[in-house]
């Protein structure tokens, strides 16, 4: 397999993945909005099932990344 | 509480067979599309040929060992919130990892590295700087051992519970399982740990999914099993021994800064340890591994809900 250059892909290419990929990042630093105990799920606590919802979006949104980044 | 347990008969034999089976995939690696494993390449790396679903795995494996099962929860119980960085972290160090790790798949793929520190001696040209860093990942990776060895104690101990020779058997145990381990590695290299990484993972999700729906249901919901903890924690702190003081329904604020930085932290450092590196070389393309890579959190969904059994259990 040939060595694909990253110049391959374009500005708003590049610009979509990079939000892709902060988008958890910025979630996860932004606290306040999450460490709370209401509304729970199950009787578990916001804090709690917010970040492992989190996980899932994550790995949606990296997906959606990976897929933009090696699309043909 | 361990009191209540006896590891009956129906346990040992499941034990015995799964654990025969888990040999038995170790071993067998080493035929497992074949290669010659004189090659180090195909030794270290399975000669590059792991797909994406296994990738998964493999990677996901390196999650879901003593850290996840016994380092976490028992945080959890006895510190309280702030064990919840593993989650945050566990997402972030994948996006971390798909920035890099394809480019040093490819890189590895054309000049032939197998490792970190062969890829440090090519581009810094420097024998001494590859050496460092080699000997830094072996020395990062003795704590990691240590803490798979110690959970392996504390499940010998429930096991073998109430038995007269219990600690010398464990010793003898932990022996025994090492050098089985260091045996088929030696024969099959990252074939037999990428087979044995599947079964195992199997056997995880399995367990989880158990024990989410068991323990609720043997020691109550969430609700109250929060309420107990908080119980638990008044009655501790009384006694001036502290349980889960970092917060139990949420995270005191004034430690927010730490989990932070907790979170940050690893979310940064997973990608330097070798077997992270490892597992990411041995794939079969750039491509199959930045997807495998992007999907990982999901499987980190597993790890908060272990976590959470910290919280259960009270």
């Amino acid at each position: 397999m040939d060595p694909e250059p990253v110049r391959r892909l374009s500005l708003g290419r590049k610009v979509a993945i990079a939000i892709l990929l902060l988008i958890p990042l910025a979630a996860y630093m932004a606290y306040p909005t999450y460490n709370v105990v209401k509304p729970t799920l199950g009787g578990l606590p916001f804090f709690y099932w917010y970040q492992t919802l989190w996980l899932f979006i994550s790995g949606v949104l990296f997906a959606i990344a990976a897929y933009l980044w090696d699309k043909r | 509480m361990a009191s209540n347990i006896v590891f009956g008969i129906e346990g040992w034999v499941i034990f015995w067979t799964l654990f025969g089976v888990f040999v038995f995939l170790g071993f067998y690696g080493a035929r497992w599309r074949r290669g010659n494993l004189g090659e180090l390449g195909e030794w270290a790396l399975a000669g590059r040929r792991i797909g994406a679903f296994l990738a998964w795995f493999l990677i996901g494996a390196d999650l879901y060992t003593a850290y996840t099962f016994v380092a976490v929860p028992s945080l959890l119980y006895s510190e309280g919130a702030i064990a919840f960085f593993a989650v945050p972290y566990v997402s972030l160090t994948f996006a971390v990892a798909m920035l890099f790790m394809p480019m040093l798949w490819e890189k590895s793929r054309e000049k032939g590295y197998i490792t970190a520190a062969d890829f440090v001696e090519d581009v810094f040209n420097s024998k001494l700087l590859a050496a460092l860093v080699a000997i830094t990942g072996i020395v990062a990776e003795f704590p990691y051992i240590a803490l798979q060895i110690d959970g392996m104690r504390a499940v010998l101990e429930v096991m073998l519970y109430g038995h007269s020779s219990a600690a010398a058997t464990s010793e003898w145990a932990l022996v025994i399982a090492f050098v089985i381990l260091a045996a088929f590695v030696y024969t099959s290299g990252l074939r037999g740990a990428t087979l044995t990484a599947v079964f195992k993972d199997a056997l995880i999700w399995l367990s989880i999914i158990a024990l989410i729906i068991f323990v609720p249901l043997r020691f109550g919901g969430f609700s109250a099993a929060f309420s107990a903890a908080s119980h638990a924690a008044a009655l501790a702190a009384k006694n001036h021994t502290p349980l889960l003081a970092t917060g139990i329904e949420t995270l005191k604020p004034a430690l927010m800064s730490g989990f932070v930085s907790l979170f940050i932290g690893s979310a940064l450092a997973l990608y330097l340890y070798p077997h992270a590196i490892n597992g990411s070389l041995s794939a079969e393309s750039k491509e199959k591994l930045r997807i495998s890579t992007a999907l990982l959190p999901l499987y980190g969904i597993g790890l908060a809900l272990l976590a959470l059994m910290g919280i259960l259990i009270c």
